[in-house]
């Protein structure tokens, strides 16, 4: 049961997530332990993942939040279920850091909320991360 | 995912990997610490077993079991003994293999891993050590469209594939024979692995279960996996599991998803079913007894599911049953219901029927303590309901007399065996003061227990009533037989004895 992984497309172009790497400088140690969680994400069942790569769904949405703790800070990719096209496959909708509980960009959830319901009035917002 | 992004997806590891020794080295240490912690994972649900179940085989604590399926975050490769992997892969019936592997392995390696990729065979069932057999065939004495059914699912279970998209078809009602909506699709769930031989049914189940927790797993009721009607099919995932009782690998799940919907207001159909699955599928051994029966049973509702004290006292039940033998649970339920009860004739008919329903309740200690806990001050039944209570009494005269007498519900059988008379038997009914019924059996002679209780039973099978009757007193006897010789003077081994001989022959009917 294999699943994709999408990446939002804000404003229809511009790949989130890559940008936000970008952004944030993310190491090569921190991009390996993203790339083994969503590796993990794509072929794994979500009962066997959900608690071990994931928080949520964040209060009022269904956002949930990537748990990678790295070196001195803790990535936390956005992302949700669907919500467009196969009910399994994910979405990433935004990056974000947390460090000292505090999230990098203050608004991260609420931007992947804004985002998923922008993606399923635009389902081709979006491409295969 | 098409060939083409897997393709792409292993350049660029490949890339990451030959040119960057910091990634690598992090790479592989997350895949390890996630195969691994995974792989435990599934295994343990493969073979049904809890957390708890896997640390009590290996001689530890859930929390230990639960730190190895889900590291610290960051705890990164986690301090694991390979002593405790190694008990682990025992007690889930497979060996630990630690290998050293090239780097490169992880590009070759990437998208090989699957829920289906980290499963592995038991011993009893690994094709290397012994042949699996063939899939069994569908039951040739089984309705047409069943044996269809079987023929879909039993290969598809047989399978060692986990494909649950076929599972989400049927449950959606796609897929299924040729019926309409005339019934449910998890009766053809249900219909389809029931085949008669009885290992391979059991393996069936198992599978079937297996594969339910994974949908459950996927949280349908908060994310919908098909379209159309997403209720409908949550209430035939539901009701399967009901129908299967397989609570190790599914009363988790159904737990988790209790406590997602209780926020909700989904329908009654989704609330009855997911409530039924829960009864038979219990999670641990006190949270649906605190959060669900106890206050069903306390307050005859529950704030999210619908169900009343009979409700509860099922699930206080199938908990006895299948997850923590607990009678003094069961007779306290039995004790509150009574309490809260007014006693009308309808409620005394249905604690009739749940006093039934009290397991094993042939066995002395357990009419015994049935006994006890109704005549208990303070918690003991209220008065109405012990009067359901049936009595039963020998006396033996010194002239060599027999006499045995019921009570039930007011009502009273007789059998009496005058010395040098013949055995008679007869019927008093609640509020009357007449015996009815009265028959002689056989010649005068000397008193004898077995002929006279024989004289009983076929007197209450000639009856017009007996049906009824018979029902009665064979529940009555039950527990008749403890009360034991109060007014009497037999010997009490003769009164067990009898009401013995009783039961069983008066089960024999039941059954017949």
């Amino acid at each position: 049961m294999n699943r994709e992984i999408w990446e939002f497309l804000a404003g229809g172009s511009r790949r989130v997530m890559r940008a936000w790497i970008d952004k944030e400088r993310i190491s090569a140690r921190e991009r390996a332990k993203l790339d083994a969680s969503l590796e993990r994400l794509r072929t794994l069942d979500f009962a066997l993942v959900s608690k071990k790569l994931m928080a949520g769904p964040l209060k009022g949405t269904k956002v949930y939040k990537l748990r990678l703790r790295c070196e001195n800070r803790e990535l936390r990719p956005m992302l949700c279920r669907g919500p467009v096209g196969s009910p399994l496959d994910y979405t990433l909708l935004e990056g974000a850091i947390e460090v000292g509980r505090q999230l990098r960009p203050p608004d991260a959830e609420q931007r992947a909320d804004e985002n998923r319901v922008m993606l399923i009035e635009r389902p081709q917002w979006r491409e295969i991360y | 995912m098409s060939e083409e992004d897997l393709k792409d997806r292993r350049e660029r590891l490949r890339c990451d990997v030959r040119d960057n020794p910091e990634y690598r080295e992090q790479y592989a240490n997350s895949v390890l610490t996630e195969n691994v912690s995974t792989q435990v994972q599934a295994l343990r649900r493969q073979r049904g077993l809890t957390q708890e179940d896997l640390a009590r085989k290996i001689g530890t604590k859930q929390p230990r079991i639960s730190n190895i399926e889900t590291p610290p975050e960051g705890d990164d490769p986690p301090n694991w003994e390979v002593a405790t992997l190694n008990r682990i892969a025992h007690a889930l019936g497979t060996r630990l293999k630690i290998t050293f592997e090239t780097y490169g392995s992880l590009v070759e390696e990437l998208g090989s891993v699957s829920s289906d990729s980290l499963r592995r065979a038991e011993p009893e069932n690994d094709p290397v050590l012994s042949p699996r057999p063939e899939a069994p065939g569908p039951d040739r004495n089984a309705p047409e469209r069943t044996q269809w059914m079987q023929m879909l699912m039993v290969p598809w279970l047989w399978e060692e594939k986990l494909d649950i998209g076929r599972l989400t078809a049927w449950l959606n009602g796609r897929g299924l024979p040729p019926v309409g909506r005339d019934e449910e699709p998890y009766h053809w769930l249900l219909r389809g692995i029931a085949i008669p031989d009885a290992k391979a049914r059991e393996f069936l189940e198992r599978r079937l279960a297996e594969r339910l927790a994974i949908v459950l797993g996927e949280e349908p009721d908060v994310h919908p996996l098909v379209e159309g009607d997403a209720e409908e099919f949550l209430v035939n995932l539901y009701w399967t599991c009901v129908g299967l009782t397989r609570p190790s690998f599914l009363a988790e799940q159904l737990w988790q998803a209790y406590k997602r919907l209780r926020i909700t207001r989904p329908s009654g159909a989704v609330r009855d079913a997911l409530g039924a699955a829960m009864v038979q599928n219990q999670f641990g051994e006190t949270k649906p007894l605190k959060e669900i029966w106890e206050p069903m049973i306390e307050k005859g509702r529950h704030p999210w599911l619908r169900g009343n004290e009979v409700v509860g006292f099922e699930g206080i039940l199938a908990r006895h049953r299948t997850v923590k033998p607990d009678i003094e649970k069961i007779f306290w339920a039995l004790g509150r219901i009574s309490q809260r009860w007014d006693g009308t004739p309808e409620e005394q008919t249905e604690f009739s029927r749940l006093i039934r329903k009290v397991p094993a309740l042939d066995e002395y200690s357990v009419a015994r303590k049935l006994i006890d806990s109704a005549y208990a001050m303070p918690g003991g039944w209220s008065e109405w309901a012990t009067k359901l209570l049936p009595t039963f009494h020998t006396k033996e005269g010194n002239d060599g007399s027999l006499e045995i007498r019921v009570n039930f519900g007011g009502a009273t059988v007789f059998a009496r065996w005058p010395a040098g008379g013949s055995a008679e038997t007869s019927y008093r009914g609640a509020g009357s003061a007449r015996e009815e019924a009265r028959e002689r059996w056989g010649a005068p002679g000397r008193p004898n227990l077995r002929v006279l209780l024989n004289a009983l039973l076929t007197s209450l099978g000639n009856s017009e009533t007996a049906s009824e009757i018979e029902r009665k007193i064979a529940h009555t006897l039950l527990l008749g037989r403890l009360v034991g010789p109060s007014e009497g003077n037999a010997p009490e081994d003769a009164t067990t004895l009898i009401a013995a001989t009783l039961v069983r022959t008066m089960e024999r009917r039941l059954t017949v």
